[in-house]
């Protein structure tokens, strides 16, 4: 992994046509200007994340699972 | 957001779906599910029934029958999309990936859906805490006192 240090203003290329500019930081964050092609997906990693977690509950409903479930909260209370 | 017990107004006491302006995070096009009930009356664990895909439907559960601190701060910007400033207003849910054994089933306590019961918006949210993950172990929660 390429870790560097970039002041307010200064940019990154990526692979000749991608161009990130830092535009400021702070204490609750940096923001960044990202130029790229129309092409070229940009996603917040949180967001991909949040995705596939959801993706992964619909996969899990299953009945017999779920009366599993609902006998451990009985057990519990 | 302090509570004092594990009980929230049950988003499920009327037979009356629940609309995400916005979808939910994976499945944008999906605004208007269903919550059923699963146990008497309780919210502990409820199904989320898709209104147009029969096929889909979620399990979410009660975030503060596991986890009596839970303590999931919104934005301004969530709250204005909910339409209101009050607390008592919204109730929160948890997906739920159920796993064979009942305690290694996992619950997203990062993304908690929001539903404002009285007018019947909702919204996923990514909560800022790094508290809180996307899979949570069912049995990482202490067995809750009667």
């Amino acid at each position: 992994m390429l870790i560097l240090r970039r002041k307010t203003g200064e940019s990154l290329i990526l692979n000749e046509n991608i161009k990130i500019t830092v535009l400021e930081s702070g204490t609750d964050g940096v923001r960044l200007a990202i130029d790229a092609p129309k092409q070229v997906q940009i996603l917040r990693e949180e967001l991909v994340e949040a995705t596939k977690a959801n993706q992964e509950a619909v996969a899990a409903v299953d009945k017999e699972k779920l009366e599993k479930l609902k006998g451990m909260l009985k057990a519990r209370q | 957001m302090e509570k004092e017990n594990t009980k929230q107004d049950s988003i499920s006491e009327e037979s009356q779906y629940i609309e995400f302006e916005e979808g939910i995070f994976g499945f944008e096009e999906e605004k208007k599910f269903l919550p059923v009930m699963l146990s008497d009356g309780s919210d502990a664990v409820l199904y989320l029934q898709s209104v147009g895909n029969e096929e889909l439907s979620f399990v979410v559960m009660n975030p503060f029958m596991l986890k009596e601190d839970y303590n999931p701060v919104l934005s301004e910007e969530d709250y204005k999309k909910l339409g209101t400033n009050e607390e008592k207003d919204l109730s929160f849910y948890v997906f739920c990936v159920l796993a064979n054994a009942a305690e290694e089933s996992t619950v997203n306590l990062k993304c908690p859906i929001v539903v404002n019961h009285v007018t019947r918006k909702a919204r996923q949210v990514i909560l800022a805490s790094e508290e809180y993950g996307f899979r949570h172990l069912l049995k990482e929660f202490g067995k809750e006192e009667a």
